[in-house]
C-alpha cells in the first residue's frame, strides 16, 4: 500500500543540515538524489526537529527557514516552534 | 547568557495576524460583502476552523520572499553576465523552455488573477490571507519567468510573441482554456481545481523531475526560478490539502460536490500534464526520469498515499485515474508525434530523437515503444532524409474539453483513436476520452461555448484558412517553426559549438 | 448536474453551430490504423458534395505520405458514423448520406493496417 510522505529540498549548503537532521531523526527515511534536489521519502511520518538542525549548524535555527530551500512535500503538516511533522493518518 | 526576550510563539502570532485583524461587518451584511462563497452549495459552519499549518503571517511572508528574490536575481544576473546560454546541453533543449514561456508562464499570471479574487472572495480570514499570499506569489512567478527567459530571447526564436500567441495559437489554448475553466467557476471550485487537484496532486510532476532536468541540462536560469517558485508551491499545495479537509469536515453535504470537482479537475490536469511529460521524454537531451517513472512515483505512490489518507472522509480517488495509468506507456509518444507533425504551426522546433535517445525510450517504455513508436519515428526520419519532412497539412479534430487534438487512443487499444460524441442544443461535440466526455456532459452549457481553434479557423476568425495566413495572424515567422535540424536555432548552436572548440580564445559571437 | 451560476440565467449558443459556416458544414473523419497521421481530420465542405468526390479528391490526397493510400479501396472499408456501424452510398452527397454538421466518421480498411501492420 502506498504510504510514504515526502519532502524535497534544494541540494545546496543551506539544506544540508536539514537533510542530515532528517536522516538522524527518521530511521525509515530514504534519500533520493536528483540533479539540483534531494527527495526524502519516509513511511507514514517524517519529523524535522529544530534542536537536531541546530546541533548540525552549531547555532540557532528557525524552522520556518525551511521555506527558503523547500521544493515540495506530501503529507498532513503539523508545525510549531520545535517540530515540523509530515504524516498520514491511515 | 542573557535570557532571550519573550516572543509570541508561531501559533499566537498567526491567530493575531489573521483572525485578530478581521472583523464581522455591520454596515453591510457579511452575505453582501462576500456574495460569491455560497452559490456553489458548499456549506461552512465555522470559518475559524480553517488553519494554515505553516502559520505563515505577513511579516514572515515578506521576509522569506525578499530573501528568495535576492538569491534568485543574483543568479539571473550571473546567467546573463556569464553567457550561460552557452552552457545548456544542446540547442534542442531550448524548445522545452519555449513551451514553458508560451504555455506555463501565462498560467502564472492567470493564477495571480484567480487568487486575487479568492483573497477577496472567501469570508474566512485565514483562507483569505493564504490566498492573498498566493496571489502575490503567482505574480512573482510570472515576473521572474519573463525576466529569466528574456535572456534566452536575445538568442533563440520562439519567445518574443508569447503574450500574443497565448491568445491565438492552437496548442496554447490547451493551458489557457484549462485556467479559464477554473477561474470562471466559483471560488471553492477554483481553489479545489488549482490548489488541490493541480498543485497538490499533479504539479510535482512538472516542477520536480522537469526542473531537476533543467539543472541536469545546464539551464541555470530555469532551475533557479523553478525551484524558487516551487518553494512557494509547497505553501500552495498545503493550502489545497487544507481547503479539501476543511470543506469535508465542515458539512457532510460537501462531500459529493468536492468529489465531482476532484473527478473533473484530476482529468483536466492530467490531460494538461501530458505536454509536460512530453517535454521530459523528448525535449531534455540529458534525461533525468521518464514520464512513466514520474507517474509511478508521483501518482501511483505519492498520489495514492494521499487518497488513502483522504479515504477517512469518504473521498475516493478520482474517476478514470486507472485510464491515466494505462496511458503512461503511450501518452508522451502520441503527444510528441502530434507536435512533430504540427510544428509548422507552432513557435517551436521538433525533431526525431537520436538513436541513443530512442534506445533510452525503448528501455523506459518497452514493447509498445519498440513495436509502434520507434518504427514510426524511423519512417519519419527516412522521409526527412529524402527531403520530405513529414508535416500534417490538415487541421485535426480537437477535444471540446481539454482542447488537445484527438490523438489519444482507446484505453485498451493504443492503435485506435478515441473520439466520443455528445450532442447539445442540436450541435455535436467531440471529446478525446471518457474523462473529458463526463466533464462535458456534466456542464454542457459551459463547454458548448469553447473556443476550439480549428473550428474558429474554418469559421474565418483567425486571419484566413491557409497555414500562411494563420501563421501571419499568430505573428510567427516561418523560420521559427518546424524542423529543428537546419533551423536558425540549430545553425546558431552549431556555430557556438564550433567556436567553443577552437583554441583561439575568441569569444563566441552573440 | 447542471452548471451553477450567478444571476438569472446561463444560456449561450454553441460556438460551433452550423450557422457559423455560411452554408457549409464541418465533418470529421479518421482512417483507422494510420496513426502517423495522429488525429481525425476536420473539413469545412458543402453538404451537396458527393461522398466519392470527397474521398478521392480531398481525403485521400491528405494521406499522400502514407504508402497505403495508393492501395486503398474505400468501397471495401468498414465504416462507422458516431462510432456505430454505417454504410455510405459513395455516389450520393454528404446530405443524402445523412452526414450532418460535425458528424464523426471512421473507416477501417482490413488488410491495410498501416506501416508495419501496427497501425502507423
Amino acid at each position: 500500500m502506498a504510504e510514504n510522505v515526502f519532502i524535497a529540498l534544494q541540494n545546496n549548503p543551506d539544506a544540508q543540515p536539514i537533510i542530515e537532521a532528517i536522516v538522524d531523526d527518521n530511521p525509515g527515511a530514504v534519500v533520493n538524489d536528483s540533479p539540483g534536489m534531494v527527495k526524502i521519502d519516509c513511511p507514514k511520518r517524517l519529523v524535522i526537529k529544530r534542536v537536531t538542525v541546530e546541533e548540525k549548524i552549531g547555532g540557532e535555527f528557525n524552522l520556518q527557514d525551511i521555506h527558503l530551500t523547500l521544493i515540495s512535500l506530501s503529507g498532513n503538516i503539523e508545525e510549531d516552534d520545535d517540530e515540523f511533522v509530515l504524516h498520514w493518518n491511515f | 547568557m542573557a535570557e532571550k526576550p519573550k516572543r509570541l510563539n508561531l501559533n499566537q502570532k498567526y491567530q493575531l495576524m489573521t483572525r485578530g485583524l478581521d472583523w464581522e461587518t455591520t454596515y453591510q451584511s457579511m452575505d453582501e460583502v462576500f456574495p460569491y462563497d455560497r452559490y456553489e452549495g458548499i456549506k461552512i459552519k465555522d470559518w475559524d476552523k480553517w488553519q494554515d499549518p505553516f502559520r505563515l503571517t505577513m511579516d514572515a511572508y515578506w521576509k522569506y520572499q525578499a530573501e528568495k528574490e535576492r538569491k534568485l536575481y543574483a543568479i539571473l544576473d550571473s546567467v546573463a553576465q556569464n553567457n550561460s546560454q552557452l552552457n545548456i546541453s544542446d540547442g534542442r533543449y531550448m524548445n522545452a523552455v519555449k513551451i514553458w514561456m508560451q504555455g506555463v508562464t501565462p498560467l502564472e499570471y492567470a493564477a495571480f488573477r484567480g487568487f486575487a479574487m479568492l483573497g477577496r472572495g472567501f469570508r474566512g480570514a485565514g483562507a483569505r490571507v493564504a490566498c492573498q499570499f498566493q496571489s502575490i506569489d503567482e505574480m512573482r512567478h510570472y515576473q521572474t519567468q519573463v525576466h529569466a527567459f528574456s535572456h534566452y530571447n536575445k538568442y533563440f526564436n520562439g519567445f518574443n510573441q508569447y503574450s500574443r500567441i497565448r491568445d491565438r495559437a492552437w496548442y496554447l489554448s490547451i493551458p489557457k482554456s484549462y485556467f479559464e475553466d477554473a477561474v470562471s467557476a466559483g471560488p471553492f471550485e477554483l481553489i479545489t481545481a488549482i490548489s488541490f487537484s493541480f498543485e497538490y496532486v499533479l504539479t510535482n510532476l512538472l516542477f520536480m523531475p522537469f526542473v531537476s532536468g533543467a539543472a541536469y541540462n545546464g539551464d541555470m536560469a530555469t532551475t533557479t526560478f523553478g525551484f524558487s517558485a516551487q518553494s512557494d508551491e509547497s505553501r500552495h499545495m498545503t493550502l489545497g490539502l487544507e481547503i479539501i479537509k476543511f470543506m469535508l469536515e465542515q458539512h457532510e453535504d460537501n462531500l459529493p460536490i468536492v468529489q465531482e470537482w476532484l473527478d473533473k479537475w484530476f482529468w483536466r490536469g492530467y490531460r494538461l500534464l501530458g505536454l509536460v511529460g512530453t517535454m521530459m521524454d523528448y525535449m531534455l537531451p540529458k534525461k533525468v526520469m521518464s514520464w512513466r517513472q514520474a507517474w509511478e512515483i508521483y501518482w501511483e505512490d505519492n498520489g495514492m498515499a494521499l487518497f488513502n489518507d483522504l479515504a477517512r472522509y469518504g473521498l475516493r480517488p478520482p474517476k478514470h485515474h486507472e485510464a491515466a495509468t494505462k496511458e503512461k506507456y503511450r501518452i508522451t509518444h502520441e503527444f510528441w508525434s502530434t507536435i512533430y507533425q504540427f510544428s509548422h504551426a507552432t513557435a517551436l522546433y521538433t525533431w526525431i530523437p537520436t538513436t541513443e535517445e530512442l534506445d533510452w525510450l525503448s528501455a523506459e517504455y518497452g514493447e509498445l515503444f519498440d513495436t509502434v513508436y520507434r518504427p514510426r519515428y524511423e519512417y519519419w526520419q527516412e522521409l526527412h532524409e529524402k527531403g520530405e519532412r513529414f508535416f500534417q497539412k490538415r487541421l485535426p479534430v480537437v477535444c471540446n474539453v481539454c482542447q488537445i487534438p484527438i490523438f489519444h487512443t482507446m484505453p485498451d487499444d493504443p492503435l485506435m483513436n478515441c473520439c466520443l460524441v455528445s450532442e447539445y442544443k442540436g450541435t455535436k461535440h467531440q471529446m478525446c476520452s471518457q474523462g473529458c466526455l463526463d466533464i462535458f456532459n456534466r456542464e454542457p452549457e459551459k463547454y458548448c461555448q469553447a473556443y476550439i481553434p480549428p473550428q474558429q479557423i474554418y469559421q474565418g476568425n483567425c486571419g484566413g484558412a491557409s497555414l500562411e495566413d494563420y501563421r501571419k495572424w499568430l505573428h510567427i515567422k516561418d523560420e521559427e517553426t518546424g524542423e529543428y535540424y537546419g533551423s536558425e536555432d540549430h545553425v546558431m548552436w552549431e556555430q557556438w559549438q564550433a567556436q567553443a572548440a577552437k583554441p583561439t580564445g575568441v569569444a563566441p559571437a552573440s | 448536474m447542471a452548471v451553477k451560476f450567478i444571476g438569472d440565467s446561463y444560456d449561450f449558443p454553441c460556438a460551433n453551430r452550423q450557422e457559423n459556416y455560411g452554408g457549409d458544414m464541418n465533418i470529421y473523419i479518421v482512417w483507422d490504423h494510420h496513426l502517423i497521421y495522429c488525429a481525425p481530420n476536420t473539413y469545412r465542405l458543402p453538404p451537396n458534395m458527393k461522398f466519392r468526390d470527397f474521398l478521392e479528391q480531398v481525403f485521400a490526397p491528405d494521406y499522400f505520405q502514407h504508402p497505403d493510400v495508393e492501395k486503398v479501396d474505400w468501397e471495401k472499408g468498414v465504416w462507422q458514423m458516431e462510432n456505430q456501424p454505417w454504410q455510405p452510398d459513395f455516389d450520393k452527397t454528404f446530405a443524402e448520406n445523412g452526414i450532418a454538421h460535425n458528424s464523426f466518421i471512421r473507416v477501417a480498411t482490413p488488410g491495410l493496417e498501416g506501416l508495419h501492420g501496427v497501425g502507423n
